[in-house]
């Protein structure tokens, strides 16, 4: 069989897959009988159309992704110079050891209501994001340079390669698949721990304070609404990033 | 003067040990070449010299800038012969680097990545690297590796010319490559042979 058959199939397969799922929450739906409860696909697409008209749509999705990315962006920064710190000295390794323990175990509504009490609810999502994000590509980063060829290594120290020569031929060729992975992943996490700081903490004019709207509203057609767009922005950001990052590797390969 | 001194190093791998109170020295601006069986130790006296490895005691004393052609490669694959060249020399030297691309029979391959080399190709380009860098000791871990006698007589004349005046460590196992670089040869036995091969 052809390639292009067989990937002929497969989307078709997909499309039928989709179709049959969302026939089921209509009969669903249909089943429970209240779209205050669970609202129909039909339902949800009207909802969805009206928020898409409304400026206030993409002033919230704006503010909440605005956020959601500099605490991304800052804990992408930080978990790089940590690792940085922690390949460098042992010091530094034992000194992150629990700090990046903590973030990845403790419940991110218990940060929430501690972020509440120390800082304003406008930035909520942004130290949130910062706090979920870093750890995961902090450990990315050091599982990559715990992986790095060390033959490659001593031989720029046998022949005295300056730092910069290093940073960009040797190391950043070997960290970035490391880092790629680590940041998409953490950027997904982001926008999920994010706008649900947002729903707790409720700052003015974001996706939280919408969603928040809707859970005393019970209106479920808005709830799956401002969820697609949620989804929508968070894959858009992350294949924003993961271009960025793929392009940065074409050209730390073609160096 | 000596170019390098091994002052009664020992060096232990785990339960192994490669050398007990092991001395030696070698004078300055001449070849020499190591030889001995597997396990002698060849690899890691370069490696004691490059400061890659620390001896458990004893002392090392050596000349630098150092040179070396590592056992393997260690070229960055991505690059091309040029810029795995430049990495080393930084730029400003195309002349010279093209130069010693060309005598070694890779004057049309510089500007491909090394990755789609022939492993004697690679061989070759990591020989490139090492005449290209500043050094007064040169260090050769089985240079030839995988050339054919054409291929290895004519790097060995490019190494002989470059390295003129310079104190160069050659590791093989082959007598005639220590011929081709008029090299003098030391005997490495395994230890537990070994007494006084090459001491003061």
């Amino acid at each position: 069989m052809r390639a292009s058959t067989i990937k002929n199939n497969r989307r078709a397969y997909r499309l039928l897959a989709v179709l049959f799922w969302l026939a089921v929450w209509q009969l669903a739906a249909v089943a429970v009988g209240h779209e205050f409860l669970l609202a129909s696909p039909l339902q949800v697409f009207k909802s969805l159309t009206r928020l898409l008209l409304l400026p206030g749509t993409y002033g919230a999705a704006l503010r909440s992704a605005g956020r959601i990315l500099l605490g991304f962006l800052a804990g992408l920064v930080f978990a790089v110079l940590l690792a940085a710190g922690a390949s460098k000295s042992t010091l530094v390794r034992e000194l992150a050891a629990p700090l990046v323990s903590a973030a990845r175990s403790v419940p991110v509504a218990s940060f929430v209501i501690l972020a509440i009490i120390l800082v304003s609810t406008r930035w909520l999502s942004s130290l949130i994001a910062f706090v979920i994000g870093f750890p995961v590509i902090y450990i990315n980063l050091a599982e990559g340079l715990h992986h790095r060829d060390l033959k490659l290594a001593q031989m720029a120290k046998v022949f005295r390669v300056p730092f910069l020569r290093r940073l960009f031929y040797l190391n950043l060729p070997q960290l970035m698949p490391y880092l790629r992975a680590g940041a998409v992943t953490a950027l997904g996490l982001c926008w999920k721990s994010g706008v649900a700081a947002e729903v707790i903490g409720i700052p003015g004019g974001t996706i939280g304070e919408a969603l928040y709207r809707v859970k005393v509203n019970y209106y479920t057609a808005d709830l799956f609404a401002w969820t697609i767009i949620i989804v929508a922005l968070s894959l858009l950001s992350t294949a924003l990033i993961r271009g960025l990052m793929d392009l940065g590797i074409r050209r730390l390969e073609g160096l | 003067m000596d170019a390098l001194r091994l002052h009664h190093v020992t060096k232990r791998f785990g339960a192994q040990t490669v050398f007990d109170n092991f001395s030696l020295k070698l004078p300055l601006g001449r070849a020499t070449c190591l030889m001995g069986p597997s396990g002698c130790g060849k690899t890691t006296l370069l490696n004691l010299l490059m400061g890659l490895v620390q001896p458990d005691s004893g002392s090392v004393t050596t000349l630098h800038p150092q040179s070396v052609v590592f056992q393997e490669d260690r070229l960055l694959p991505g690059l091309s012969a040029f810029a795995n060249l430049r990495l080393v020399t930084g730029r400003g030297r195309e002349q010279e680097l093209t130069a010693i691309l060309t005598a070694l029979g890779l004057g049309d391959a510089g500007a491909k990545p090394v990755r789609d080399f022939s492993g004697g190709m690679k061989r070759r380009v990591a020989i490139a690297r090492a005449l290209m860098a500043d050094y007064r000791l040169l260090l050769l871990d089985e240079p030839f590796k995988g050339l054919d006698a054409a291929a290895r007589d004519r790097a060995a004349q490019v190494i002989k010319d470059h390295a003129a005046g310079s104190t160069l460590v050659m590791v093989t196992h082959d007598p005639h490559e220590a011929g081709l670089l008029n090299a003098g040869i030391i005997h490495l036995p395994l230890i537990e042979n070994r007494q006084a091969a090459g001491a003061d």
